[in-house]
C-alpha cells in the first residue's frame, strides 16, 4: 500500500504519483507556499479562445516574426548578455534551479501579445522577488546581522542575473525617454537611503493611500519586500507624489476619508506593520485569523502548540484548523460562547425561534392523564367481575332472567348426529380427550351427548389424549357422564400419547407399537376393546374433543389420512376454534365429517335428538348467556364512553413526532 | 465437530422418514417407524428432563432465599410425581389431586381471563381510538349477541341466524384458511431448511 495515498477529502486510495483524486478531484499534493506553477500545454484550449483574442495573437505573432530572436544580439532591445555564452536560446529547465521554471514559463509567454505580457510582469516580479528573498533569507545557523534588510537588498542586487540587470537597464532607458511631466513623477530612490526604508513605502502603502479607508481595512494583501530597485519601477508601484502628479489634486471628499493621523504623525498603523512583516508557512494574517470561528472556543481546546499541523490537502501547513477527535483535547465543562455575532434577518430569527420552541416542546413530558392509575384499573376489574358474577347467579333467583334455549339448526351438528347413528352396535370407537382442564366445562357439555349415545350403543370406547393430564382428564370426563360408566368395562383409558404429531402419526398406523402398556392393564391388546385393532382405520369412528385449533389440525393432518374412507373423523370443539376448524368440514373432501361446536352445538345436538334438556344444561346455558350479555353491555357502554374520552384526550394532547420522524432524525 | 455430526444425523433421519412417505418399501417404512418410536420415547423423557430442570432453577432460588413460591412449587411438583408414580395415573389419589386442585385452578384462571379480556376491551378505545378499534369492538359485540339468548327475547333472528354465522364462516374462515395455508407453507419451508442443513435448531 506504499504506492498509494489516501485522498484527504474522501479518504479513497489513489496512486502515489497522482496530483488530484480520481474520485473527488481534490488536490492530493498540497501547494506549499513558494511553489511555482508548472507550465502545462494549452494547445488544446486554443480553439476555445474567443475570436478577438485569436486575432490579437495572430497580429502579435506577425509582429514577432519581424523582431529578432531573444538569443540574437541587438542593440535596441538591450537584452545583451541575457543568456550566458555557450547556452542555447531555449535552455532546458533545470529541476534544481527555480529560475529555470521561470525561463520555461517565459518561453511559453512568448506567444502572448505585448499587453498581456505587461500584465504578467507584476506577477513575475512578485515571484522573482519571493525567490530572491528566499535565497537571501538567513539560514538557521546564521547570525541575525546577516538578515539585515539593507544587506539583503544589496546582496540581491548584486546577485541578480544578467538578464535582470538588462531589464533594469531597459527600465532606466525607458525612464530616460519618458516625457518631462512623467519623469517628474517618478520617484528616484535617494542614493544613500537604505533599501529597508524603501520597502515599507512600497506598493502596499501606496495602494493603501490610494484607497478609501474602508477598503483598506477589508483587504490587506500580504507583501514581501521589494527585491530590487529595478522592480520597484513597475508602472503599478508608484509613490504618493507620483499619484498626486498623475491624478492631480485629491478631491475634498477623498481627503476627508483619508487617515489623517497617519499622514500627520507618520506612524505606521497596526495593519501596516503587519503588512510589513513577512508571513511564514502555516500562519494566517490577522484579518483572516479574526474571521475564524474557533477563536472563542480556544478556552475549551488545547493550545496551538498542542494541536497538530495539517500535512495534506488545501489546509496543509496550518495548525489547529481541524480539531482532532480525541478526548484528550476536550475538557469537560461549559462550552464557551462562540465568537462573532450572526447577522440574521427577521425571517431567519423567526424560524430560529420556531426551532427552539419545537425542541423545547419535544423535551416536555407527556401529561399523565392518558394513563389510568392503578386504583382506577383495580376498581374497573372488580366492577366487571362482580357484575359478571351477578349475571351468572341472578337467574337462579329470578326466573324471568333465564335465557331461552337456542333454536338454531346447525348443519355440522346434523352431520355429527348421522355419523353417530352410523356406528354399529359394539363397534370400537376412538375418543381423543384432548382439551386442557380449564375448558372442561364447555367441552364436557358439548361432547357429553355424543359419548352418551356411543355408550348407549355399547361401543367399545378407547380413550387417548395427547395432553400430559390426559389420563385424569379421561377419568374425569367419563365420571362426569354418570357413575354407571366404569373404566375397563365401558371404556379403556390408554392414557397419554407422547411425541406430539409424530406420536399421532405413529399411533394412527401402528398403535400396537406405540402403546405396549397401559396403566392397570398387562395385555391391553388382548382385551375386547383392542383385540381387533391394528391400525386407526380399524375403528368405526374417531371422535376428537379439543379446544385447541392446533391440536385439531394435528389430528386432521396426521391421523385422517390413515383412517381411510370407512372411518369418519368427528370433532367436538370449542367456540374459539370454530373459524379454524370449519374449513376442514366445509371442503368437498370433508376431512372432518361433522362438528359440534361448544355449548350451543351440544344443545343443538340434543335438540336434533329430540331429548329434553336437563336442569343442569339449562342452568349452564343460562349462566353462559347472561355472563356473555353482561360482558356485551359492559363493552358496548363503557367502550363507547371511553372511545369519546380517548378522542378528546388525543385531540387535546400535544402532538409528538411519530416514531418514523424520530428515526429519520436519528439517522 | 459436534455440529457437523448432529447436522448429518438430523439430515439423514429426516430424509429417511420423508422417503418412507413416498416409497412404500418395507425397509423405509420399518426404519421410519423405528425412528418415530424413538421420537415418542424421547418426547416422554423430555418431560422428565424438564421437571428436573425446573426443579434446579427453583432450588437455586430457594437457596438464595428469594421465593417461598419456589419452595411450594418444588414440593408440589415432586409430591404429585411420586403420588402418580406410586399409585398409577388414574388411581384415586391422583384423581383427587386432579379434581380438587388442578381442575378448579385451571377453570378459575380461565374465568379471570374472561374478566381481564372484558376490561381490556373497555380500555382499548380510550388508549387507541381509531377505526380498527371500532371494527374490533363491533365484531365482538355482534358475535356475542349472536351466540347467546337474551332473557325474555331469546336469540335475535337476524343476528344469530345470518350475521353471526356469516361473520364466523366467511371473514373469519377466510382469514383462518389463509393462516392454514401460511402454516403449511411455513412447515414445508422449515422442513426443507432442516433437511438441507441450513437450519439447525438442535445445535448449540
Amino acid at each position: 500500500m506504499s504506492d498509494q495515498i489516501r485522498c484527504p477529502m474522501c479518504g479513497k486510495p489513489n496512486p502515489a504519483d497522482a496530483e488530484v483524486c480520481r474520485y473527488c478531484h481534490a488536490r492530493l499534493k498540497p501547494i506549499q507556499p513558494g511553489d511555482l506553477p508548472q507550465p502545462k500545454p494549452t494547445g488544446a484550449l486554443e480553439a476555445m479562445l474567443p475570436p478577438w483574442i485569436r486575432e490579437l495573437r495572430a497580429e502579435s505573432e506577425m509582429e514577432e516574426e519581424t523582431l529578432p530572436l531573444p538569443g540574437e544580439k541587438t542593440e535596441a532591445d538591450g537584452s545583451e548578455g541575457a543568456f550566458p555564452e555557450g547556452e542555447s536560446a531555449s535552455p532546458e529547465p533545470d529541476a534544481d534551479d527555480p529560475l529555470a521554471a521561470l525561463w520555461a514559463e517565459e518561453e511559453e509567454d512568448e506567444d502572448l501579445p505585448d499587453w498581456l505580457k505587461s500584465l504578467g510582469t507584476e506577477e513575475e516580479a512578485s515571484a522573482v522577488a519571493a525567490l530572491a528573498e528566499e535565497q537571501a533569507a538567513p539560514s538557521a545557523g546564521e547570525p541575525p546581522e546577516a538578515a539585515e534588510p539593507k544587506g539583503a537588498a544589496e546582496e540581491e542586487e548584486s546577485a541578480l542575473p544578467d538578464w535582470l540587470a538588462g531589464e533594469q537597464s531597459a527600465a532606466e532607458a525607458e525612464e530616460a525617454v519618458l516625457p518631462d511631466w512623467l519623469a517628474e513623477g517618478v520617484v528616484a530612490e535617494p542614493a544613500g537611503e537604505p533599501a529597508e526604508a524603501a520597502a515599507p513605502k512600497g506598493a502596499a502603502e501606496e495602494e493603501e493611500n490610494a484607497l478609501p479607508d474602508g477598503s483598506v481595512g477589508a483587504y490587506q494583501p500580504p507583501l514581501v519586500e521589494a527585491p530590487s530597485e529595478s522592480l520597484s519601477a513597475s508602472p503599478f508601484v508608484e509613490s504618493e507624489e507620483l499619484a498626486e502628479a498623475l491624478l492631480g489634486e485629491t478631491p475634498d471628499w477623498l481627503q476627508m476619508l483619508a487617515p489623517e493621523e497617519e499622514s500627520a504623525s507618520g506612524e505606521k498603523s497596526p495593519a501596516e506593520e503587519e503588512v510589513a512583516q513577512p508571513l511564514t508557512e502555516g500562519e494566517l494574517p490577522s484579518w483572516l485569523e479574526a474571521l475564524r470561528p474557533v477563536a472563542a472556543a480556544t478556552s475549551v481546546l488545547a493550545t496551538d502548540e498542542e494541536e497538530p499541523v495539517e500535512t495534506q490537502g488545501p489546509l496543509a501547513g496550518l495548525r489547529g484548523v481541524i480539531a482532532p477527535p480525541t478526548l484528550t483535547t476536550l475538557r469537560p465543562g461549559k462550552v464557551g460562547v462562540l465568537g462573532g455575532k450572526l447577522k440574521l434577518s427577521d425571517e431567519e430569527e423567526r424560524q430560529a425561534r420556531i426551532l427552539q420552541d419545537l425542541i423545547a416542546e419535544s423535551s416536555r413530558p407527556l401529561p399523565p392523564s392518558s394513563l389510568p392509575d392503578k386504583k382506577e384499573q383495580k376498581v374497573l376489574r372488580w366492577s366487571v367481575g362482580l357484575l359478571m358474577l351477578l349475571a351468572a347467579f341472578l337467574p337462579f333467583f329470578l326466573p324471568f332472567l333465564r335465557a331461552p334455549l337456542p333454536r338454531r339448526v346447525l348443519p355440522a351438528a346434523i352431520a355429527a348426529q348421522r355419523l353417530i347413528d352410523d356406528v354399529p352396535q359394539g363397534a370400537p370407537v376412538l375418543v381423543a380427550v384432548d382439551y386442557s382442564p380449564a375448558f372442561s366445562a364447555e367441552m364436557e357439555a358439548a361432547a357429553a351427548p355424543l359419548v352418551t349415545d356411543l355408550l348407549a350403543k355399547h361401543a367399545r370406547i378407547v380413550a387417548v389424549s395427547t395432553q400430559p393430564t390426559g389420563p385424569d382428564l379421561i377419568s374425569h370426563f367419563f365420571a362426569a357422564l354418570g357413575s354407571d360408566y366404569r373404566e375397563s368395562e365401558h371404556y379403556l383409558n390408554l392414557g397419554y400419547l407422547s411425541g406430539g404429531t409424530a406420536g399421532l402419526y405413529a399411533f394412527a398406523r401402528h398403535p400396537r407399537l406405540v402403546f405396549g402398556y397401559a396403566a392397570g392393564h398387562d395385555r391391553i391388546w388382548n382385551t375386547s376393546f383392542l383385540s381387533t385393532i391394528h391400525t386407526a382405520a380399524d375403528f368405526s369412528l374417531v371422535l376428537v374433543i379439543t379446544e385447541d385449533p392446533e391440536t385439531a389440525r394435528a389430528w386432521v393432518e396426521q391421523v385422517r389420512p390413515a383412517l381411510g374412507e370407512h372411518t369418519p373423523l368427528l370433532m367436538v370443539i370449542s367456540t374459539q376454534a370454530e373459524p379454524l376448524v370449519e374449513p376442514y368440514y366445509e371442503t368437498a373432501s370433508q376431512q372432518v365429517g361433522g362438528i359440534v361446536t361448544g355449548i350451543v352445538g351440544g344443545l343443538a345436538y340434543e335438540a336434533i335428538r329430540g331429548r329434553p334438556l336437563t336442569a343442569a344444561a339449562q342452568a349452564q346455558w343460562g349462566a353462559y348467556s347472561n355472563i356473555a350479555l353482561m360482558g356485551l353491555m359492559i363493552i358496548a357502554g363503557a367502550g363507547l364512553v371511553n372511545l369519546v374520552l380517548g378522542w378528546r384526550e388525543r385531540r387535546n394532547a400535544p402532538t409528538l413526532p411519530q416514531d418514523e420522524d424520530l428515526d429519520d432524525e436519528e439517522a | 465437530m459436534k455440529a457437523p455430526v448432529a447436522t448429518a444425523v438430523a439430515m439423514a433421519v429426516g430424509i429417511v422418514v420423508l422417503v418412507g412417505y413416498f416409497i412404500p418399501l418395507s425397509i423405509f417404512t420399518g426404519l421410519r417407524m423405528l425412528l418415530l418410536q424413538w421420537a415418542i420415547i424421547l418426547a416422554g423423557a423430555a418431560l422428565f428432563v424438564g421437571m428436573v430442570n425446573l426443579s434446579q432453577h427453583h432450588w437455586a432460588r430457594i437457596r438464595a432465599r428469594r421465593g417461598v413460591g419456589s419452595a411450594w412449587l418444588v414440593f408440589s411438583l415432586w409430591a404429585t410425581f411420586f403420588i402418580t408414580f406410586y399409585f398409577a395415573p388414574a388411581s384415586l389419589p391422583t384423581r383427587w389431586l386432579f379434581d380438587a386442585i388442578l381442575l378448579p385452578a385451571s377453570v378459575a384462571l380461565l374465568g379471570v381471563l374472561a374478566v381481564s379480556l372484558t376490561v381490556a376491551a373497555v380500555r382499548l378505545p380510550r388508549r387507541r381510538p381509531g377505526l380498527f378499534t371500532i371494527l374490533f369492538l363491533t365484531t365482538t359485540v355482534l358475535i356475542l349477541l349472536g351466540s347467546i339468548g337474551i332473557p325474555g327475547v331469546g336469540s335475535l333472528p337476524f343476528v344469530s341466524n345470518l350475521l353471526r354465522p356469516w361473520l364466523a364462516q366467511v371473514p373469519a374462515a377466510a382469514g383462518a384458511r389463509g393462516i392454514l395455508l401460511g402454516v403449511a407453507l411455513g412447515t414445508v419451508a422449515t422442513g426443507l431448511r432442516i433437511l438441507l442443513g441450513s437450519d439447525r435448531p438442535y445445535s448449540e
